[in-house]
């Protein structure tokens, strides 16, 4: 997965709304997990992410350019299989009732 | 006859429904067991049991959980929110949680328990059997790590709790519903169309529509994710039957949630949708950013203001195409108001975003031309803009204090205005910046000589006058001819009442320049009048030009040669004297006139300057029309300085004409190739900014066409019959929608364009490509790339402009709009068209000169790749008519 303004706050782990000091703090975290010299295409990614999230022209304006790849929904469904449905949490507590 | 096929097609409608509704109950069926299944796990609700811990039973229950003692209801409602954050996906928040309960705590199985089904959801069971051994077995925790470990492999977390799940099992169906839903999901993902351009059909909505319904309780972010991507899917084709019904039933993403903005962009590459783009953009803005308290305020700003600016834009746009003459006269049509108005508000937005303001000033000059030539224009309005044009720019240095050109044009008007102070404070904020425009740097020089000009107002300053002269020539950029500087001394003096010296400067000047009579007079008459020579003194030197000039038509051509160069020095130094505007428009319309008599091959440095000055004055007799006179372009062909005249004054254009970009594709090349060995300064970085500036304008064209081509191929969004009758405010109407979808079906089947995906097809498919390939890799580089980019229909469209015996002109014309409509880079357009053009006898005809072997392998090369191409046509055409024959 390529970074894009969609995805740019996922590769960083932040919450769309996260303040500049959020954003470096998690950069700076991300590059000590990932330094270039060890792991230098994550790192690649980080940067860029990090990179299109401090300009907020840049990503309004990638917000604003449609990809021009179809949205593959194939890849949606093997990624979703991989991760299993989280249950609701009074359906989950209620997996623990006792024998009738 | 009418009727006939009436019932023709109603047949057809009904037999369509029929399938329309098998194809639903099929789907029903195979969906309607993980419905149940769905609904019987969402029945279920903890119940506390009679041998149930109070901790345990205060997770759930509120009187439970206030019986313990109040640090135990707080370490509950603890476990309580890192379940919550668990069920949203939040891992590490949910951790966070429970970080304060001690290992002696009552709850320190429930954190054991969370860690354990962290790994659980993540797909590690091992990890989670691992953490929930741990727990102790009589109690919830432990009861629900079983069941869940039961339902995943069957295996219960131990023998001692192992009983009671039989009975929840059931309830575990949500774990292996996911398969069900994944079932679902790939059966819309599977659904092939017949017409290629459709990416998301409506049956596909049908399918959709029953996945929704069935998961969405039960699987909320898999159907949000699946829903999201079908709604991408269905902006990718031509219509927006489907999207606009998609969108209402499928949230969008957070910071699009009402798809607003997906579909604003998507209308922008549309025409005739203006209104519905305007809509969807200022809904995104004032209704939806507004609301997303998620989203950082920089960005929400930076996208208000782009989204203003797209709205803007496209409607300056819509309304220039609708009047086709709108290049010539201005555009009448145009709203200026109001997308002056939305440019102002993008600014408003975002004060530091350049093209914001430059997009404001080229339309608050484009509405001052249409002023300009409009017979319904006013000197009023006309001065009115000038203001507006002069507070823009101001605002734009303010807002971006690097800008360098706009400064520089500033400080012109400042000079003219006698504002020296104000030109001053600018030439001071660009004096900090490294600059690397000669006109910038020579404005120190351009200060000094206008100081010299002021001061000679006042017979007092003259001295100081003559310093600021002198200081002037000591920094006088080393690009321009010194021709008028003995003039402008020679002026001084007669400011000063020193004829004798005036008459001794202007005689050496004339003398040591050659200049003719009224050539000499022009430059002194210039000067005088920059020199503050009052009006009745200046009279007698008046009518040593300017009754000329009424005639010019007359004057030799050497002599308009000589004013044209005279001109252009001024022209590019900004230092138009007063009567400039007149002279220049006389002396260049004769100009032009007279040269369509010159047939002179080779240019004298005099001869290129006043060809550029009548270039980048369009004084040829179309001085509309967007391309320049032949002759004009054909010695630009040869001459950069005067290509990089040319492309300059078309950059410099409100109004430029990008649908006649192909035709400056030449005139690029030569200015491009000659900017790399340009000694001059000033033609030197001139080179560069054209060629950049024409960079951003082909980037711009790429990207547009890039947007156009990631959407589907109709026009305007929306099939013709029913563009009005969706209003976007409308709810869903699942009626209304299984009315429209038998037409919408019918499309689907009346389509023939299917590809046959049969393994014979395929491998007929294969094989065209793999002999394109190995035709790609037969030919010289710079061709095989612009075919790779091409694609076999491009390279075959070469050879048919290559087959036509073009112009070497029209040959390159057609060649650049051929790569342009294919997206091919500007810099591979110019290397292909000067490889082709670089080919001995590459213009002659047919390429067929057969004494030389590079023509001839061009010719080959695409003569190879047709006869390919018919191969493959015949050899599909027969096998077509062998398939035909077999199966009657």
């Amino acid at each position: 997965m390529s970074v894009s303004a969609n995805n740019a706050h996922e590769f960083l782990e932040l919450k769309l709304g996260a303040t500049p000091e959020e954003l470096r703090k998690a950069y700076l975290a991300l590059v000590r997990q990932h330094p270039p010299d060890r792991d230098p295409e994550k790192f690649r990614d980080i940067h860029a992410a990090y990179q299109l999230l401090s300009d907020p022209l840049a990503q309004a304006t990638a917000l604003l350019t449609p990809s021009r790849d179809k949205p593959d929904l194939m890849a949606v469904i093997a990624e979703a299989e991989k991760i299993r449905p989280r249950l609701a949490m009074l359906n989950l507590l209620a997996l623990g009732n006792e024998a009738k | 006859m009418a009727s006939r096929k009436s019932k023709q097609k109603n047949k057809g409608k009904a037999n369509r429904a029929d399938l329309a509704k098998r194809q639903n109950q099929r789907l029903e069926k195979r969906l309607d067991p993980a419905a149940a299944a769905a609904a019987k796990s969402l029945e279920i609700r903890p119940v506390v049991g009679s041998s149930e811990r109070t901790e345990d039973a205060a997770i759930f229950n509120r009187e439970q959980r206030l019986s313990l003692a109040e640090p135990l209801q707080v370490e509950a409602a603890n476990v309580i929110e890192s379940l919550e954050l668990t069920s949203l996906g939040k891992f590490e928040d949910a951790i966070a949680k429970l970080k304060d309960i001690a290992r002696s705590s009552p709850f320190s199985d429930w954190r054991l328990f969370v860690r354990g089904l962290h790994a659980f959801y993540a797909g590690d069971v091992e990890t989670a059997r691992q953490n929930w051994s741990k727990l102790e077995t009589k109690r919830r925790p432990a009861r629900i790590a079983s069941t869940l470990l039961l339902a995943e492999t069957g295996m219960p977390l131990s023998d001692a709790i192992a009983s009671h799940q039989k009975d929840l099992l059931e309830h575990t169906q949500s774990l292996r519903l996911r398969k069900n839903a994944v079932t679902a999901a790939e059966a819309i993902a599977k659904v092939r169309h017949r017409d290629p351009e459709v990416t998301f059909s409506i049956s596909q909505f049908a399918m959709l529509l029953n996945f929704i319904s069935s998961f969405r309780k039960l699987d909320p972010e898999f159907v949000s994710r699946v829903g999201q991507t079908c709604v991408g899917l269905s902006i990718k084709q031509g219509d927006l039957e489907v999207f606009d019904k998609l969108k209402k039933l499928v949230p969008g993403p957070a910071d699009d949630p009402n798809w607003n903005r997906t579909k604003s962009t998507y209308l922008l590459d549309f025409k005739d949708t203006g209104d519905l783009m305007e809509k969807a953009s200022l809904a995104y803005i004032e209704q939806d950013l507004p609301n997303l308290s998620g989203m950082a305020e920089p960005l929400k700003k930076a996208l208000s203001c782009q989204i203003y600016l797209q709205v803007a834009t496209a409607e300056a746009e819509r309304s220039e195409s609708e009047f086709s003459f709108g290049f010539i006269f201005g555009s009448r049509n145009v709203d200026y108001k109001g997308v002056n108005s939305l440019l102002r508000k993008a600014i408003q937005c975002y004060p530091t975003y350049r093209l914001g303001h430059e997009k404001l000033i080229a339309s608050l000059k484009k509405e001052f031309e249409w002023n300009d030539r409009s017979y319904d224009g006013t000197k009023e309005r006309g001065a009115r803009l000038e203001k507006e044009i002069l507070a823009a720019k101001e605002a734009m240095v303010r807002a971006l204090p690097d800008e360098v050109e706009t400064s520089l044009e500033l400080i012109d008007i400042y000079l003219d205005e006698d504002e020296l102070e104000k030109a001053n404070a600018l030439v001071k904020n660009l004096s900090g910046q490294r600059l690397e425009d000669p006109l910038a740097k020579a404005l120190p020089w351009k200060l000094k000589l206008k100081e010299a000009m002021r001061l000679s107002r006042r017979k007092a300053d003259l001295a100081m006058a003559s310093k600021a002269l002198e200081e002037a020539e000591a920094i006088w950029p080393v690009w321009l001819n010194k021709n008028w500087l003995p003039f402008l001394k020679a002026g001084l003096a007669l400011r000063g009442g020193d004829q004798a010296s005036f008459e001794k400067r202007t005689a050496e000047a004339r003398e040591s320049q050659k200049t003719s009579v009224l050539v000499g007079d022009l430059m002194t008459f210039a000067a005088l009048q920059e020199m503050n020579i009052p009006g009745p003194d200046l009279k007698v030197f008046r009518t040593g030009v300017e009754p000329k000039l009424e005639k010019a038509n007359e004057l030799k051509l050497s002599d308009l040669f000589s004013i044209g160069s005279f001109f252009w020095d001024l022209t590019r130094t900004g230092f138009k004297h007063k009567g400039y505007r007149m002279q220049a428009s006389k002396a260049g319309k004769a100009f032009v006139k007279k040269l369509k008599s010159f047939t002179q091959e080779d240019l004298s440095p005099v001869q290129i300057n006043a060809y550029s000055w009548g270039a980048f004055h369009k004084f040829w007799p179309s001085g509309n029309d967007p391309l320049p006179s032949p002759d004009f372009l054909r010695r630009a062909r040869k001459e950069p300085r005067l290509a990089a005249a040319i492309l300059s004054w078309l950059l410099g254009l409100s109004w430029f004409p990008r649908n006649r970009i192909a035709d400056y594709v030449p005139l690029m090349a030569i200015v491009k190739e000659a900017a790399r060995t340009e000694k001059d300064a000033f033609y030197r970085y001139q080179f560069d900014k054209v060629s950049d500036g024409f960079n951003a304008i082909f980037q711009e064209l790429n990207a547009e066409e890039e947007r156009r081509k990631s959407y589907g191929s109709r026009s305007d969004g929306y099939d013709d019959d029913d563009e009005d009758e969706d209003d976007d405010d409308d709810e869903f109407d699942e009626d209304d929608f299984l009315d429209d979808e038998d037409d919408l079906l019918d499309d689907e089947d009346d389509s023939d364009d299917e590809l046959c995906d049969c393994p014979d097809c395929r491998a007929k498919r294969a094989r065209a490509t793999k002999v394109f390939d190995n035709e790609l890799r037969s030919q010289p580089k710079v061709i095989a790339d612009v075919f790779a980019k091409l694609g076999p229909s491009g390279a075959v469209k070469i050879a048919q402009i290559i087959q036509q015996n073009l112009a070497p002109e029209q040959f390159v014309t057609a060649i650049g709009k051929l790569f342009l409509s294919y997206g091919v880079s500007p810099d591979k357009t110019i290397e292909f068209v000067m490889f082709i053009k670089n080919q001995p006898g590459a213009f002659e005809e047919d390429f067929s000169s057969d004494t030389d072997p590079d023509a001839k392998a061009v010719k080959q090369s695409i003569d190879e790749i047709k006869d390919a191409r018919k191969r493959r046509e015949k050899e599909l055409e027969r096998k077509k008519r062998e398939a035909s024959r077999s199966s009657r």
